[in-house]
């Protein structure tokens, strides 16, 4: 028998970490600390100090009287035993003289486990950098000559993280007064509240800056305790003096709550090894998890964040193994730096940022939202803080208000009510968030389904196990095996399913449902029965549609349905973008060498689809003005409601937003003529954005390529046809990217027929009389420039000139 | 007896024994959870015919697991077949009194049997019992003098007279009750 098997005995057959983290780990520390007494193997063991981190922490770490004078005493079986500063006399004879100042060594005993966790305490980190490809992922920017102006459009709006050196900070007060020593010297007796990362009940702890200090100089921790304090401005007003807020980010919308804000600045103190593991930041006050980024449903993404491994763990066990895409971005920030940092947004894939920090003192500007680990790998104090603009305004509206969190909803409530009255520009936009989210509903549909918002009632297109049941019903009706394993995968408009190769869609009241069905299933069998088979082949074949509750006197709404045939693995083109394909926005790579995506092939691809769409006759009177006439119904009413509708939305600035009626068209037939303008399509896609264009990836060893192979969601269509400009505005916004160099290829491809005259400003007033939001949000990613318009001539010019 | 429309997994154990087991019982494992999410549907089959049943879906080899354990671990996750799944990091001490009477009985095994359900617990990646036999083994040290520590779990004591004796006094703070 092997030293080990006699030591340990039964035990034997663990393995070190099951023996350390799920059973002694598990022991009241009177008995931890009788296992020492066992055998030698076990004594090692359960002399572990970071078992001891923990037993200390939650003894003593609510105990005012003791944290008042807390001492660290070198280990943590110590610091359990006597946590407190005790007279000279009892240090002396006490603490001095104690025999666990100098414990037991023992030979012979071997655990890879124990020595890898030792080596993780011990490490020096001063060299552990990343390696350097993995850095420059980050853009780099000079302070001194970036504008803030290039800030927002280059970073702030289209949501993408960015380093700026030459910041000017060696000017602040506290780029002196806040090196480690210095600021202990100045505010040693003052307390800040420290934050225990992992393991305990106790997460964070009142401590005096002298206490702290004292314990980060003789500490081994994996993961020291750090001063994480959101009130040291309001304990210390003179710390609030002491850093400036850059001007790219004085721009503060949450500022309008004064005294009534949620923290949103830190103050960040902690040794080499310290920082946060994979965490999101809170964007009121709390209720942000990792778990709602990680549903997205990519596993090694989850794998990636486990926050249940320390960042130096995480850094030597599993980053070693990820293969270059898995890796998060890198960012070494070295003293003086500000990082900004953003909404995960367009780079969902890669949404986790990792920073290693150095010295003092830095600014962190975080806007939120994406998984984040930090790593220190020196002492370090910084500034963290986080704000509200015009460009995250959507997910911080969001956070707070789809999260029945009632800490969240009072902030809500008071910041609506200032905001509206400090900013009147943003009251239709406030009015809506708060109907849909926080008003009781008066719909009397919704009501029948049970739900008290129409938020909540929309959240529950999601519930397989509400639809699941309608779902299966939706397939005896037509007809089709149920099905087993049903998947949600609407985006939130309307409930939408998947199982077995077919999708089934609900089309809720809320977006004009009946109509809606009624468009697509009559557009559906127009292609099918009209079109030549080179173009039907882009539709899926439809397996059944009707009314669910056809009949039933029960239900105040009918339910109406359409399954389709799936194209096998197909995914969307906004799919591919997120999962790191390039947009064209990147530059345009018209032969698919950089990306999944032949951008040239894709383009003509896509005007043959819309221009075989358009061939089709109208259904009812091909040829006669009474089709016309209806273009013109539909044009007319949107011209009525698109200021309106463009106040609730603001996704453009609303000085612009203002000149809307002055810039508008008076009437259908100033922005579409059939008689001057030609071609008349005969049916409208009316929706054909990057969601709805799904294509199939093919690879072999060279190649990887993703081509279309349907078109769906023709439940905007229009079966009357009109001006054939229409459906080119949103394919060039959402799915070509706004690239000029792509438009004119699709035209080309189109082959005529897309009148010419007055071009941009037909082009761009589509644009604003758009039925949907997600255009214009779109469109302002692609080009943050227009913030810088004047007027909508100039805007025109900026997205159709050429 | 499962419904005839309920999906079914057949395991193996090491000795080569056939287990046919509930595909949600069988989730409880995330192990095995996340293999047949990587092997997909197509696979696996739809197959709700029983005699079919064997000759369509492959096994899964438990090469680690024998038979008796693996009878004891599917007990397991029927038993709690329905039960949330736990997310947050677990506090084990708190709440090593709290065991329900069912998962009480459940681990009066001998403590090999003990042992064996650890391992396998931790090698399918079933937190739950991998927390319940480990509590349950916590609380067979609890409150027990070294030497009854040896006796119940067959350890030598393997110190030297001086180490014993500085051990001893190092530990003062905790065996004076």
């Amino acid at each position: 028998m092997d030293n080990r098997a006699i030591s340990l005995g039964d035990f034997n057959m663990l393995t070190d970490d099951l023996l350390s983290e799920f059973i002694l780990q598990k022991l009241p520390a009177e008995d931890l600390g009788r296992c020492a007494r066992v055998s030698r193997y076990l004594y090692v063991f359960s002399r572990d100090d970071q078992l001891w981190k923990r037993h200390c922490l939650d003894k003593w770490f609510s105990n005012k009287e003791v944290m008042a004078s807390f001492t660290f005493r070198g280990t943590w079986l110590l610091t359990y035993l006597f946590p407190s500063r005790l007279s000279d006399e009892e240090e002396r004879h006490r603490v001095l003289s104690h025999p666990l100042c100098w414990p037991l060594r023992l030979n012979g005993i071997q655990s890879r486990y124990l020595y890898a966790k030792w080596c993780r305490c011990n490490m020096f980190l001063g060299k552990f950098v990343p390696p350097p490809e993995a850095l420059g992922r980050v853009a780099v920017e000079n302070g001194e000559t970036l504008s803030k102006t290039k800030f927002n459009n280059l970073y702030d709006a289209p949501s993408m993280p960015c380093l700026i050196t030459n910041t000017g900070v060696e000017k602040w007060r506290a780029w002196d007064e806040w090196k480690l020593n210095n600021i202990v010297h100045k505010y040693g007796n003052k307390i800040f509240r420290v934050a225990n990362e992992r393991g305990g009940k106790v997460k964070y702890v009142q401590m005096t800056l002298a206490s702290y200090l004292n314990y980060i100089r003789r500490q081994h921790d994996e993961t020291p305790l750090y001063v994480f304090d959101s009130n040291f401005v309001e304990n210390i007003p003179e710390m609030g003096c002491a850093y400036q807020v850059p001007e790219y980010f004085q721009d503060d919308l949450f500022s309008v709550l004064q005294s009534k804000r949620p923290p949103y600045r830190w103050i960040i103190i902690g040794p080499e090894r310290s920082g946060a593991s994979w965490h999101v930041d809170p964007v009121g006050t709390s209720g942000m998890s990792i778990s709602r980024l990680s549903a997205n449903g990519y596993r090694s993404l989850l794998d990636q964040t486990d926050d249940s491994v320390t960042s130096l763990f995480w850094y030597l066990e599993i980053y070693p193994q990820l293969t270059p895409e898995l890796r998060p971005i890198e960012v070494l920030q070295e003293p003086g730096l500000y990082l900004f940092l953003v909404d995960g947004g367009i780079w969902h894939v890669i949404e986790s940022i990792s920073f290693f920090s150095s010295q003092t003192p830095k600014f962190v500007i975080n806007s939120q939202l994406i998984p984040l680990q930090v790593l220190n790998l020196e002492d370090t104090v910084a500034v963290t803080q986080n704000f509200v603009n015009m460009n995250n305004l959507d997910n911080v509206c969001e956070d707070l208000l789809s999260e029945s969190d009632k800490q969240n909803l009072l902030i809500w409530d008071e910041f609506s009510k200032i905001l509206t009255r400090t900013y009147p520009d943003l009251e239709a936009y406030i009015k809506r968030r708060t109907s849909m989210f926080r008003d009781q509903t008066k719909d009397p549909i919704i009501k029948n389904e049970g739900f008290d918002t129409k938020m909540a009632f929309i959240e529950s297109f999601n519930n397989t196990d509400i639809w699941g049941i309608r779902v299966k019903e939706a397939c005896k009706k037509s007809g089709i095996t149920v099905p087993e394993d049903i998947m949600s995968i609407g985006q939130g408009q309307n409930p939408v399913f998947r199982f077995s190769r077919s999708i089934v869609k609900f089309y809720s009241h809320i977006y004009d449902g009946i109509e809606s069905y009624k468009r697509e299933s009559e557009t559906y069998s127009l292609i099918k029965a009209n079109a030549h088979p080179d173009l039907s082949c882009y539709f899926a074949n439809v397996l059944g549609n009707g009314y669910l509750y056809e009949g039933n006197s029960e239900q105040l709404y009918f339910w109406p349905f359409m399954i389709f045939e799936e194209v096998e693995d197909s995914v969307s083109l906004a799919e591919v973008f997120k999962d790191g394909g390039l947009s064209p926005r990147s530059g345009v790579d018209i032969d698919g060498k950089y990306g999944v995506i032949k951008w040239g092939l894709f383009t003509d691809r896509i005007a043959k689809i819309l221009k075989g769409l358009h061939n089709i006759a109208p259904s009812k009177n091909p040829g006669s003005d009474m089709n016309v006439s209806l273009f013109y119904d539909f044009i007319n009413n949107r011209i009525e409601k698109a200021h309106a509708s463009h106040k609730m939305w603001l996704s453009f600035p609303s000085e612009l937003i203002a000149q809307m009626p002055l810039y508008l068209p008076k009437s259908g037939p100033e922005i579409f003529d059939p008689a001057v303008d030609g071609f008349y399509a005969g049916i409208l896609h009316g929706d054909l954005n990057a969601e709805n264009i799904l294509g199939v990836v093919k690879s072999n060893d060279s190649q990887c390529d993703w081509t279309p192979t349907t078109v769906i969601d023709l439940g905007d269509a229009h079966i009357n046809g009109g001006d054939p400009l229409f459906d080119v505005v949103s394919v060039y916004i959402s799915a070509l990217g706004c690239s000029k160099t792509l438009l004119q290829r699709f035209l080309n491809a189109y082959g005529g027929g897309i009148s010419t005259r007055m071009f941009g400003r037909r082009a761009m007033w589509y644009v604003l009389l758009w039925e949907f939001e997600g255009l214009s949000k779109y469109l302002m990613t692609c080009m943050p420039q227009i913030r810088d318009c004047k007027n909508w001539e100039e805007v025109e010019e900026l997205v159709w000139g050429w | 007896m499962a419904g005839a429309d309920q999906k079914m997994i057949r395991l193996t154990s090491s000795e080569g024994t056939e287990f046919l087991v509930e595909r949600a019982v069988v989730e409880k494992s995330v192990l095995l959870k996340n293999m047949l999410e990587d092997v997909g549907e197509s696979d696996l089959g739809t197959i709700a015919n029983l005699t079919l049943l064997f000759f369509f879906i492959p096994a899964i080899p438990l090469a680690n697991v024998t038979g008796p354990i693996l009878t004891k671990v599917i007990e397991y996750c029927t038993h709690h077949r329905d039960d949330p799944v736990v997310t947050q990091e677990d506090d084990g001490r708190k709440s090593s009194a709290d065991i329900d009477d069912w998962d009480k009985e459940f681990c009066k095994v001998d403590q090999g049997t003990l042992f064996e359900l650890i391992l396998a617990a931790n090698y399918l990646d079933i937190k739950p019992l991998l927390d319940l036999t480990c509590k349950t083994v916590a609380n067979m040290i609890r409150g027990k003098t070294p030497e009854e520590i040896r006796k119940t779990f067959n350890i030598e004591n393997d110190f030297t007279p001086e180490e014993e004796a500085q051990v001893k006094k190092e530990n003062e703070w905790c065996e004076e009750r």
